[in-house]
């Protein structure tokens, strides 16, 4: 993979998904057409940086794509497609356990206005979270457009994506034969797999961004994260204790990003990649050795008899408090594992978008 | 005057005349790279992030018809003026001339000032 598909590739993801594929193979046979004359002008092929030149006369893939939409005031074109996810996993997370706390509600016998409540309160959430979200998206472009953040975009900085792959590929390719070393090889080469392209970090800053703010807002205000069943469950002290840790490592996952979006190539990226990547492991060994009790009970006795007794399961009577408990270690688990196994995947999937150019070629 | 002020008003200055002569440039086929060669060699540059959109928008206002074809054993996207696009581009042109007679009066009193 060269610098044009890079670049066409990365142009792709913004686009509108109706015409994506169509646009995109426009883009890219006008590029290799152009790259074609320039070749036969020159008889020679290109070197990256003549790529680069080139590419740098059709901007930002964020403002190339941002092009191709129209009409959509509220929120600019060039946040647009990464507003428009966040929206949709907020609203869609909102959605999931407002709609487990209102079945719970119907299930327990529930009042038709205690349900016409919990409802009512669904939508004032999601409505909240919306305006929220619109009003953080709105921020970014603001700030994306007055700090020219996409207009000093340099096209080198995608070409960390196609250079390290063979380095990563033979990296791999020895650690299978030196068996029993394979983690900490798979783990080089993993660093080296995994580039530091500027286009996906926008969107993951954006994202961490909307999604720190909303979990620690759902820290301080339940509400947002226990949807109706906030009246009855607050975070337990140990959660309390740790919320300082909690901001703090949120604002360093932030920082982090945001240097990756501005500085792609600053030599301290790969240090920092490794201490996330072992932060996972902490996580994990901290969730296991952890007493699993995240929530607490603060509900009246007349709907500890509703929900006290949920479940008979496993031996033992289970309450609100004890399967949200549950649930919620799941989630902190699943987030753990995939913190780690995260970067196996990337390196997985690198392995085989290079073996399809391979094949293709 | 700011360089950014300057941009600004070469930019609206430059939208409405892009669109006309690329409409014209159409009376004949051309996929998207021709076509900003085309009119570069005749004295109009125009960057890839503005035509290629461009292009979309006048297709979907029915202004121009595309189509993909092999070319070169490439797979290229043609495109050209619609018979919509035809007479609106006529429009356009009598617009044009009109409008560029009477700036070129008003222009032409003020020179000595400027």
């Amino acid at each position: 993979m060269d610098l044009i598909d890079s670049y066409v590739q990365s142009v792709r993801l913004f686009l509108p998904s109706e015409q994506r594929d169509d646009i995109a193979r426009e883009l890219q046979e006008d590029l290799r057409s152009q790259v074609e004359d320039q070749q036969t002008e020159l008889g020679r092929s290109l070197t990256a940086s003549e790529q680069a030149a080139l590419l740098r006369q059709y901007g930002h893939p964020m403002l190339m794509a941002a092009r191709y939409r129209r009409g959509r005031n509220l929120i600019g074109p060039v946040i647009f497609p990464i507003y428009w996810q966040v929206m949709k996993l907020i609203l869609g997370i909102l959605t999931a356990t407002n709609l487990a706390s209102i079945g719970l509600l119907v299930v327990r016998g529930g009042s038709l206005p205690e349900v016409g409540n919990a409802v009512t309160r669904f939508l004032d959430n999601g409505l909240e979270a919306a305006v929220f979200i619109t009003l953080v998206a709105a921020l970014c472009e603001w700030s994306l457009s007055r700090f020219k953040v996409l207009e000093r975009w340099d096209p080198a900085s995608m070409q960390s994506f196609a250079r390290p792959l063979r380095t990563a590929e033979r990296a791999a390719h020895h650690a299978v034969r030196e068996a029993g070393r394979t983690d900490s090889l798979v783990r080089r080469a993993l660093d080296n797999a995994v580039p530091p392209l500027q286009v996906r970090s926008v969107s993951e800053f954006v994202m961490l961004s909307v999604f720190t703010a909303w979990s620690v807002l759902g820290l301080t205000f339940p509400t947002l994260i226990f949807a109706n069943a906030a009246s009855m469950l607050d975070w337990a002290p140990a959660v309390d204790r740790m919320f300082p840790v909690i901001v703090v490592v949120a604002i360093l996952a932030l920082v982090d990003q945001y240097v990756r979006l501005m500085r792609p190539a600053a030599p301290w990226l790969r240090v920092s990649r490794i201490v996330w990547a072992n932060a996972g492991w902490v996580f994990i060994v901290l969730l296991a050795v952890a007493d699993h009790r995240w929530v607490m009970w603060i509900g009246t006795p007349e709907q500890w008899a509703r929900y006290g007794e949920l479940a008979v399961f496993a031996g033992r009577t289970w309450s609100l408090v004890d399967i949200v408990n549950v649930v919620i270690t799941a989630i902190l688990m699943i987030v753990a594992v995939f913190s780690v196994i995260g970067p196996c995947w990337r390196l997985r999937r690198a392995f085989s978008r290079r073996g399809a150019h391979t094949a293709h070629a | 005057m700011a360089p950014d002020q300057f941009d600004a008003l070469r930019l609206e200055l430059r939208r409405g005349c892009l669109v006309m002569a690329v409409l014209a440039q159409l009376r004949r086929e051309h996929y998207g790279y021709t076509l900003k060669k085309d009119l570069a060699d005749q004295g109009l540059e125009i960057d890839e992030g503005t035509l290629y959109p461009l292009l979309r928008r006048l297709e979907s206002q029915g202004l121009l018809v595309s189509e993909w074809r092999e070319e070169d054993k490439r797979n290229k996207r043609f495109y050209r003026l619609s018979p919509s696009g035809k007479s609106v581009l006529k429009e356009l042109l009598v617009e044009w001339h009109s409008i560029n007679a009477a700036v070129d009066r008003i222009v032409g009193g003020t020179r000595s000032v400027a």
